[in-house]
């Protein structure tokens, strides 16, 4: 059974249907990629699994567990961590801080704690610096650390982002468009990174237009089209479908 | 009953001050997204300059239109001088922005006019009249006739001119009035200045009943914002309507509890309607501008 | 190892020697005195809690001073009518001001922007009106007096002098208990939610419990701040919890700057300069003037500040700081400038 089970989710915004229906499943240790023309509802559906919006009809499940309608917190606080389309960095904070604050579901020093510096303070302080040193050094960032995450120049930005989402070592990893803007290399980088993680075991669900991405990285793929799911599985086998090539050709000509 | 009309009698007058001032809170943030937290204080400045201008001499309706140019230029200085040089900023800056303004426009007022109170006689004299066993009195009647008028010409201005037009275009969306080559910086100069001047004309009617003194800038603000959500924040006319209300609300409570709560009722409303319905007691009859 | 232990001990130490020092300074202008000493290390201390919620939260709140106003009533009507000892009566006005702010950010943090600011403004007057009603608990307009003064074991501390160490002290002591929170993992949720919500939430913080947690903590520093206050005075009525205080409050953590902690103390400092220049000042120029028309200055200050300098004077004080560590080449490289972007009203 799937880490992650979307079943028969429909959301409306006012008369509009921006997920009809759809189903679908995310495993671990997978890379599955969802594709689709603009306005697809491709983010809206990862809204709905982690939780920032509520489906009118469906269910969501996480191990089995029906999480459809939680907070986002709830919803991170399980495992579930993710991306954003416009990038959501922190204002002024350095990039080990960003990685540090991605650790909020592991720890658990409260106000009163850290005020008082109590012991636990410590020992997690300890811990998140041991954990986000070696995370920085696994994604090329330890060389700048300690620079605000918004001084770094776009590429490396995105990646400060999948480093806080990482951070709070997930089994389901939520990617909303994270090459957009990126280079060649730099996306194929990405690319690798994703690979690596879904061997390690991570579920990976992303959002991807970099089409040569989605067919050299991924394990499945998931096509959505005016909130409908109109084709799922292998890259190859999608690639080829007749109704993806037109709802793609439909996007090109218009 | 009589008990009670005589309440909708004390009451009308001030509400329609409040509708007014928030009118000028309405067009504000429909135009320019802002909360102006100085709406209060062109009333104010409207009422304080009318009784200096009429102490120099100068006849009633000189003295009382200049008031009212007076306060319209407070809010052009306003748009001009703070809130176009930060208009990037975030929402936090630009409110303590319009803070700021109404405290050093309140500092200024006190120094020019000091702590006393300022008196000017009603625009006609005579007795109360009565109206269905209610004493209205007569400046009451000059604010609800003034009012009327007011209302008349925003619904003229909103429907019938072509800036009344864009403005209500930039309230529904702004990025779709910039399209139309609608400069939304000149939009909310028109803003701020159409506010203020119908504050100032509120000012300039309620002198005569109220007196103007430098601290009344933000119970009447404060009161006028209350109108205006009450309304919704949508549109002006709302605006007008909660004020009624409100007035109304207050006279009631002034009559059967105690004069000392009647600031109250207005900060209480505010408080619980922010917190119950913020989209205003009046959003089901969501009138358009016009 | 010792002097890096007895490192921060130093800091602080001289910190409080900083204090001491403005003392000869205040008596050597001639429009200072110890009194405005005192009001400076209160003011600064309930507006550290503001900046707090401002700064790091985000939010706006225009009714500070009501807090205020629950610490020195807690405090007048527990030691004066009941008899309690100083610091138990501050801590329980502590607990009743973040309870009664937990309660209100509940209510009021569903808002957004502008809306927020004017819900806190309409409690904050809500607060002034009932403490002015309601004879009975807090006598009213006439408000209620016989306070003792603050004491602390052999201690009593019924002086200026000694009321502004005292003040300076726990100004000093709420300085570190920020800084710890700021450095620690709910002190990055605060500032994680203060830039964006959305994605504080998706690494787990609980954005509605949090803001209540740092609207409670921004009370308490208030409350604190007004317990020792109606000790100084030894008499309170609500005219010192009103909407000018309040006004003040924000005056004082804007002008600061509510981007850090420092802020707070160094915006009061400036307030207090400019309350009493200008009282000192203005007769001068404008006879008969009377009233607090120090408001001219502080609606300046504000709208000034924000204009040229949207950090504060704590920011643009940092950034001195950091110009200078490059011109010295103390920094390896260029130092990044982050994007100066501004606390966003979420």
């Amino acid at each position: 059974m799937s880490l992650l089970q979307v079943e028969d989710v429909t959301v409306e915004f006012g008369g509009l249907r921006a997920l009809d229906g759809v189903s679908m499943g995310v495993d671990a240790g997978r890379v599955t990629a969802l594709i689709g023309p603009n306005g697809a509802g491709k983010t809206t559906l990862l809204n709905v699994v982690s939780g920032v919006l509520r489906p009118g009809r469906g269910r969501v499940r996480f191990r089995g567990r029906d999480v459809t309608g939680w907070p986002q917190h709830r919803v991170a606080g399980l495992g579930v961590a993710r991306t954003f389309q416009n990038l959501q960095l922190f204002g002024q904070m350095t990039v080990r801080e960003h990685l540090l604050v991605g650790r909020y579901r592991l720890t658990r020093t409260s106000f009163l704690e850290a005020v008082l510096r109590l012991p636990r303070h410590f020992r997690e302080e300890k811990e998140g610096r041991e954990a986000s040193d070696a995370l920085l050094s696994r994604l090329g960032l330890a060389d700048v650390a300690d620079w605000p995450a918004s001084a770094l120049p776009y590429g490396r930005q995105r990646l400060v982002e999948v480093g806080r989402a990482l951070a709070s070592e997930p089994s389901l990893l939520l990617l909303d468009e994270p090459t957009a803007g990126l280079s060649g290399a730099e996306a194929e980088e990405v690319g690798r990174l994703l690979r690596r993680l879904a061997a390690g075991g991570l579920a990976v669900l992303l959002v991807e237009h970099h089409m040569d991405l989605v067919m050299s990285y991924s394990d499945w793929v998931v096509v959505l089209d005016h909130g409908v799911v109109i084709a799922q599985g292998p890259p190859e086998q999608v690639q080829s479908d007749p109704q993806v090539i037109e709802a793609y050709l439909g996007e090109e000509a218009a | 009953m009589s008990e009670f009309l005589q309440f909708v009698a004390s009451g009308v007058g001030q509400g329609a001050i409040y509708g007014l001032i928030g009118v000028g809170f309405v067009i504000i943030y429909n135009v320019t997204g802002i909360i102006n937290f100085a709406q209060g204080h062109y009333l104010m400045l409207g009422a304080l300059t009318a009784v200096t201008l009429r102490e120099t001499g100068l006849p009633a309706v000189p003295a009382l239109l200049l008031a009212i140019v007076v306060a319209a230029l407070a809010g052009l200085i306003t748009d001009r001088a703070v809130i176009n040089p930060a208009r990037r900023h975030s929402t936090l800056t630009l409110i303590i922005l319009t803070v700021g303004v109404a405290i050093a426009v309140e500092g200024l007022a006190l120094l020019v006019w000091g702590v006393n109170p300022q008196r000017y006689p009603p625009f006609t004299a005579g007795p109360p009249l009565f109206l269905g066993g209610a004493a209205v009195s007569r400046q009451t009647l000059w604010v609800l006739g003034v009012t009327l008028a007011i209302a008349l010409a925003l619904w003229w201005f909103f429907q019938r001119t072509v800036v009344g037009k864009a403005m209500q275009a930039c309230a529904m969306n702004r990025d779709a009035a910039r399209l139309q080559a609608i400069d939304p910086a000149q939009m909310s100069l028109y803003a701020f200045t159409m506010a203020a001047a119908v504050a100032g004309v509120a000012g300039v009617v309620l002198v005569p009943i109220t007196s103007a003194y430098y601290d009344m800038g933000v119970p009447f603000g404060l009161k006028g914002f209350t109108a205006a959500v009450i309304g919704g924040l949508v549109s002006p006319f709302g605006a007008l309507a909660g004020g009624l209300l409100l007035g109304v609300a207050e006279a009631v409570a002034v009559g059967y509890v105690s004069s000392a709560m009647a600031e109250g009722v207005a900060f209480a409303v505010l408080a619980l309607i922010l917190v119950l319905r913020p989209e205003g007691l009046l959003a089901q009859v969501r009138v358009r501008w016009a | 190892m010792g002097l890096r232990r007895w490192g921060p001990l130093a800091v602080w130490a001289g910190a409080f020697g900083v204090g001491v020092l403005l003392m000869p300074i205040a008596d050597a202008l001639p429009f200072l005195t110890r009194a405005n000493l005192v009001v400076f290390a209160l003011h600064g201390i309930a507006a550290m809690g503001l900046t707090l919620v401002m700064g790091f939260a985000g939010q706006v709140s225009l009714g500070h001073a009501a807090f205020y106003g629950v610490g020195a009533y807690t405090t007048a009507l527990l030691t004066a009518k009941v008899d309690w000892h100083p610091l138990l009566a501050m801590a329980a006005g502590a607990v009743i001001a973040a309870v009664l702010a937990a309660l209100l950010g509940r209510i009021v943090f569903r808002l957004r922007g502008h809306f927020l600011a004017m819900a806190t403004l309409a409690f904050g007057l809500v607060f002034y009106v009932v403490m002015r009603s309601w004879d009975s608990l807090t006598g009213g307009n006439q408000g209620t007096g016989g306070i003792p003064d603050f004491t602390l074991g052999p201690l009593r501390f019924d002086s200026d002098t000694s009321m502004y160490l005292l003040a300076w002290a726990v100004l000093l002591l709420g300085l570190i208990a920020a800084r710890n929170l700021l450095s620690s993992r709910p002190g990055r949720a605060l500032v994680a939610m203060g830039s964006s919500e959305v994605a504080a939430a998706s690494v787990g913080i609980d954005v509605a419990r949090t803001k209540m947690a740092v609207f409670a903590l921004g009370a308490v520093y208030a409350s604190v701040a007004g317990s020792l206050y109606a000790h100084y005075v030894t008499y309170v009525s609500p005219e010192s919890f009103g909407l000018l205080p309040s006004l003040r409050f924000l005056v004082i953590s804007t002008v600061g700057g509510i981007d850090s902690v420092w802020g707070a103390p160094l915006g009061s400092a400036v307030v207090v300069l400019l309350t009493e220049g200008t009282r000192e000042l203005v007769p001068r120029f404008v006879s008969g003037a009377t009233g607090s028309y120090e408001i001219v200055a502080y609606g300046l200050a504000l709208v000034l500040v924000l204009l040229f300098l949207p950090r504060g004077l704590a920011g643009g004080a940092a950034l001195l700081v950091r110009r200078a560590a490059e011109w010295a080449g103390t920094r390896r490289q260029p130092a990044p400038t982050a994007a100066l972007e501004e606390v966003e009203l979420r």
